[in-house]
C-alpha cells in the first residue's frame, strides 16, 4: 500500500515538472553612471569633503525588482525586470562618485532618504524623497532637503525608464553641489 | 455768887513754836530740791573709745543733733589697759533713744573726701555725739565708740549692703553710690579681708532709692576717664564730675537679665571693676565644671563661649593644667592626656532668673542631659579668624554619661568634635598611605600605563576601521542592506504561499511586468 501511495506522488511530481512551461527571461538593468567618462584617465586624488554616508529607501524599494506605478496609485513590482543591485546600494555608490568629481567647498555627510524611485504611470519616471546634510561641524545637527525629480521618458520600456531615473539622480547631485555651495 | 465757886480754866500753852513751820517749810522744799535734782540729774552710760583725745571729764558734752543732753563725768582706762571707758552722764530725756545699736563718736576737726568736718569744735573743744537707736531693740547702757563719725547715721532710712571686690580696688569711706548719675547713697566701712584677699565694703542707699537693689542688681566701679578707640572712632566715657573726681561706685541693672527680688539689709555683691565687665558677664549665679578634653585645645582662647545648640550659655574661664593637682594630672594622664578646661556656665542665660534656686535647678537638669548623652566638644566658630568654642550637644553616639567630681571641679565628659575625628582619620590615611609601597607601585602603575596605552592604540585603530568612511563599516551596511533586500523577498514569498499555498508544487508563471510607456 505504502509503495502504492510513494509511487503515485512521485508521478505527480514528475508530471507537473514536464507540464511547466518555458519561463521569459530575467532582464537586470544597472544605473547608469553618467560621471564615468569624467573619471576615465583621471589620477587624481577624488575629494573627500562630501559624501553620501547613507541612503534608505522605503519598503517597496528595497529589492531588486524595478517598480513601476500606475496612474489609479497602484505599484506593480517587475517579476522580469530587476535592477542589478539593491537600489539603495546603487544610489549611494553613484551618488558618491557624483559628489566626488565635483570641486564642492562644504565637508559633511549626506543622507538620503528614497521615497519613490519608480516610473509614474504617466509616461515619465519619479525620483523623490528628503536628503539631509550634517556639515563636519556638526555633525547632530542635519539640515533636510526635499527633492522631486520627474522625467520624461524617451522611448517605451525599462531601458528608457533606467535612463530616466539616472538623470535624476545627476540632477540631485549638481543640486545637492549647488545648495551646499 | 460767889468767887469760889468759880473754878478757872487751865490752858495748857503750845510747847513748839508755830515759828518753826518755817524752817520745816525750808526743809522740806531744800528736799524738794534734792530730789528734784537727784530725779533729773539723768543716767549713766559708758562709752568705749581707742583713746580720750579731745575728751575732759566735766567738760566735754554729749550731744544729739547739736543739744547737749550730758556730759562726761568721767575717763578712765579699761582694765585691761587697751582702751579708754568714757562714763557719760545723759538726760533722761535721751533714755528712749539709747538702744543697741546706737552709735557714739568723737566730733573733732576731720578733713577726708568727703569734705572738712568738725570746724566747730576748734574754738568749743570736741564733744561726743549720738545716733539714735532703733526703737525696737532693748534699751542699752553700755557700748564702744566710733573711731570715726558714721557716715550715715542708723535713723537714717535707707538699705545697707555688702560690696565684695577680689581685686582690692582703693574704695574709700564716704564714696558716693550712684544709681543713672544720681547720688543714691554712701560707702561706709571699707575693709580688706588679708585671709580671702578681697576687699568687703559697706555701702548705704538711700530711701527710697533702696526699692531699687534687688538680686539682680550689679555694682561696678566709676570714676576717673574711658577712652576707647575702635573703627568708629574715639569713645570716651565718663560719670558724672563727683564721681570723675573723687571716684566712687555705681549700680543698675545688667542688660538682659530680669529684675530679681527685692534684698534685706547686708545681702552681698560683688563689685566689678568697671561697666564693661558685667557686660561680658553680666550673671551673678553660675555652674563651673571642669572639661577633661581628649583632643587638642589649639585656638579655644579664655572668655570663648560655651553654646548649647547655638545659644551662648556661658563662657571659657581657663584652659591649663594648672587647674590639675599633680596626683589628679597623674590620675586622668594615666589613660590619656586630656587638656583641663575650666567653663562657666550661667542657666540664667537660657532660664531668665539669676537666682540661686535656679542654679540649684540647673545643675540637677544638666547632671541629667549628661546622663543622657550631652557632651562638651571643642568646635571651631570662624574658619577665617581660627575661633573656636565649646558646645554642648546631646550626641546619641556617645552614650550615658556621668559628672563626677575631682578635687574642687564636677567633671563633665566631652567628646572629640567632629572635625577632629575627620582630622584623625585624614592623619591615619596618610599614615596609611605613607606606608604604602609607593615607588613599587609606581612602576606597577607605570607598566600598567605603557600597556594600556597599547591597548588604546589597538583599540583606537580598530575604532578607526568601523568609522562610517571605513570599508567594514561600508560593507556592513550594505550587507544590512542586501538582508532587508532578501526579507522583503521573503516576505513576498510568504504572502504568495499564504494566498496560494499549492504555488509551492504547481507554481503559475508570474504575470508579465507592466511595460513603461513614454508620454504620447
Amino acid at each position: 500500500m505504502m509503495r502504492a501511495i510513494a509511487f503515485l506522488v512521485l508521478a505527480t511530481v514528475l508530471l507537473g515538472c514536464a507540464s511547466n512551461k518555458a519561463q521569459p527571461r530575467i532582464s537586470y538593468y544597472q544605473l547608469p553612471d553618467s560621471t564615468q567618462q569624467a573619471e576615465e584617465g583621471s589620477v587624481g586624488m577624488p575629494s573627500q569633503r562630501l559624501s553620501v554616508a547613507r541612503v534608505s529607501t522605503s519598503d517597496i524599494l528595497a529589492q531588486t525588482g524595478i517598480v513601476t506605478a500606475s496612474a489609479d496609485a497602484r505599484v506593480v513590482v517587475a517579476n522580469y525586470h530587476h535592477w542589478s543591485e539593491l537600489p539603495e546600494l546603487a544610489l549611494q555608490r553613484n551618488l558618491n562618485k557624483c559628489l566626488r568629481t565635483r570641486e564642492s567647498r562644504s565637508t559633511g555627510k549626506v543622507s538620503l532618504e528614497v521615497e519613490a524611485f519608480q516610473s509614474d504611470g504617466a509616461g515619465g519616471s519619479l525620483f523623490a524623497g528628503v536628503w539631509n546634510y550634517a556639515a563636519a561641524a556638526q555633525p547632530r545637527s542635519a539640515k533636510p532637503y526635499r527633492f522631486h525629480y520627474r522625467q520624461a521618458l524617451d522611448d517605451d520600456g525599462y531601458a528608457a525608464l533606467v535612463s530616466a531615473l539616472a538623470l535624476s539622480v545627476q540632477q540631485l547631485c549638481s543640486d545637492i553641489e549647488k545648495q551646499l555651495q | 455768887m460767889s468767887e469760889q465757886g468759880v473754878k478757872p480754866r487751865i490752858r495748857r500753852r503750845r510747847v513748839i513754836s508755830g515759828v518753826w513751820l518755817i524752817p520745816l517749810f525750808a526743809l522740806l522744799v531744800g528736799a524738794w530740791f534734792v530730789y528734784w535734782e537727784w530725779a533729773n540729774r539723768g543716767f549713766e552710760v559708758t562709752v568705749q573709745f581707742h583713746n580720750a583725745e579731745g575728751i575732759v571729764a566735766k567738760k566735754t558734752k554729749l550731744r544729739y543733733r547739736d543739744i547737749d543732753v550730758g556730759e562726761v563725768e568721767e575717763v578712765v582706762l579699761s582694765d585691761d589697759l587697751q582702751s579708754v571707758d568714757v562714763r557719760l552722764r545723759v538726760q533722761k530725756t535721751v533714755e528712749n533713744i539709747l538702744r543697741e545699736d546706737t552709735q557714739f563718736w568723737v566730733v573733732r576737726p576731720r578733713i577726708s573726701s568727703g569734705g572738712i568736718t568738725g570746724l566747730g569744735t576748734l574754738l568749743s573743744g570736741a564733744y561726743i555725739s549720738l545716733s539714735a537707736g532703733d526703737k525696737s531693740l532693748k534699751k542699752h547702757f553700755d557700748f564702744v565708740g566710733l573711731q570715726e563719725p558714721p557716715i550715715t547715721p542708723a535713723s537714717v532710712p535707707g538699705r545697707r549692703v555688702q560690696l565684695i571686690s577680689d581685686r582690692g580696688d582703693a574704695l574709700r569711706v564716704g564714696q558716693p553710690i550712684h544709681y543713672n548719675g544720681f547720688r543714691v547713697g554712701k560707702i561706709e566701712q571699707v575693709n580688706f579681708d588679708a585671709k580671702r584677699a578681697r576687699l568687703n565694703a559697706q555701702a548705704f542707699i538711700e530711701s527710697p532709692y533702696h526699692e531699687l537693689l534687688n538680686s539682680s542688681s550689679r555694682f561696678w566701679r566709676t570714676g576717673g576717664l574711658g577712652i576707647e578707640t575702635d573703627s568708629s572712632g574715639l569713645k570716651i566715657r565718663a560719670g558724672s564730675m563727683e564721681s570723675v573726681v573723687f571716684g566712687g561706685v555705681s549700680f543698675g541693672q545688667p542688660d538682659g537679665v530680669k529684675i530679681g527680688k527685692q534684698v534685706g539689709d547686708n545681702h552681698r555683691f560683688d563689685l566689678f571693676p568697671d561697666r564693661q565687665s558685667i557686660d561680658i558677664n553680666p550673671y551673678q549665679h553660675a555652674l563651673y565644671y571642669l572639661l577633661l578634653y581628649p583632643g587638642s585645645a589649639r585656638g579655644l582662647q579664655v572668655g570663648a563661649s560655651v553654646e548649647f545648640r547655638g545659644t551662648r550659655i556661658g563662657n571659657v574661664e581657663q584652659v591649663s593644667f594648672d587647674l590639675l593637682s599633680s596626683q589628679q594630672f597623674a590620675e586622668v594622664t594615666d589613660v590619656a592626656f586630656p587638656v583641663p578646661i575650666l567653663i562657666r556656665i550661667e542657666p540664667a542665660r537660657l532660664m531668665g532668673e539669676d537666682t540661686e534656686e535656679q542654679l540649684a535647678f540647673s545643675k540637677v537638669a544638666l547632671a541629667d542631659a549628661v546622663r543622657k548623652g550631652m557632651r562638651a566638644t571643642v568646635k571651631q566658630g570662624n574658619l577665617i579668624t581660627g575661633d573656636y568654642y565649646i558646645s554642648m550637644e546631646p550626641l546619641a553616639e556617645e552614650g550615658e554619661g556621668e559628672l563626677h567630681a575631682l578635687g574642687d571641679y564636677m567633671v563633665m565628659p566631652s567628646s572629640v568634635s567632629g572635625l577632629d575625628k575627620l582630622s584623625d582619620s585624614a592623619m591615619a590615611a596618610f599614615a596609611k598611605i605613607e606606608s604604602l609601597p609607593v615607588e613599587q607601585t609606581l612602576q606597577q602603575i607605570n607598566a600598567s600605563l605603557v600597556t594600556l596605552q597599547r591597548t588604546l592604540w589597538r583599540t583606537d585603530q580598530v575604532m578607526e576601521g568601523v568609522t562610517e568612511d571605513s570599508p567594514i563599516y561600508q560593507d556592513m551596511q550594505q550587507t544590512l542592506t542586501r538582508v532587508r533586500g532578501t526579507l522583503q523577498n521573503i516576505d513576498q514569498l510568504t504572502r504568495t504561499l499564504k494566498n496560494r499555498p499549492s504555488e509551492l508544487l504547481f507554481s503559475s508563471p508570474p504575470a508579465a511586468d507592466p511595460i513603461p510607456r513614454k508620454d504620447r
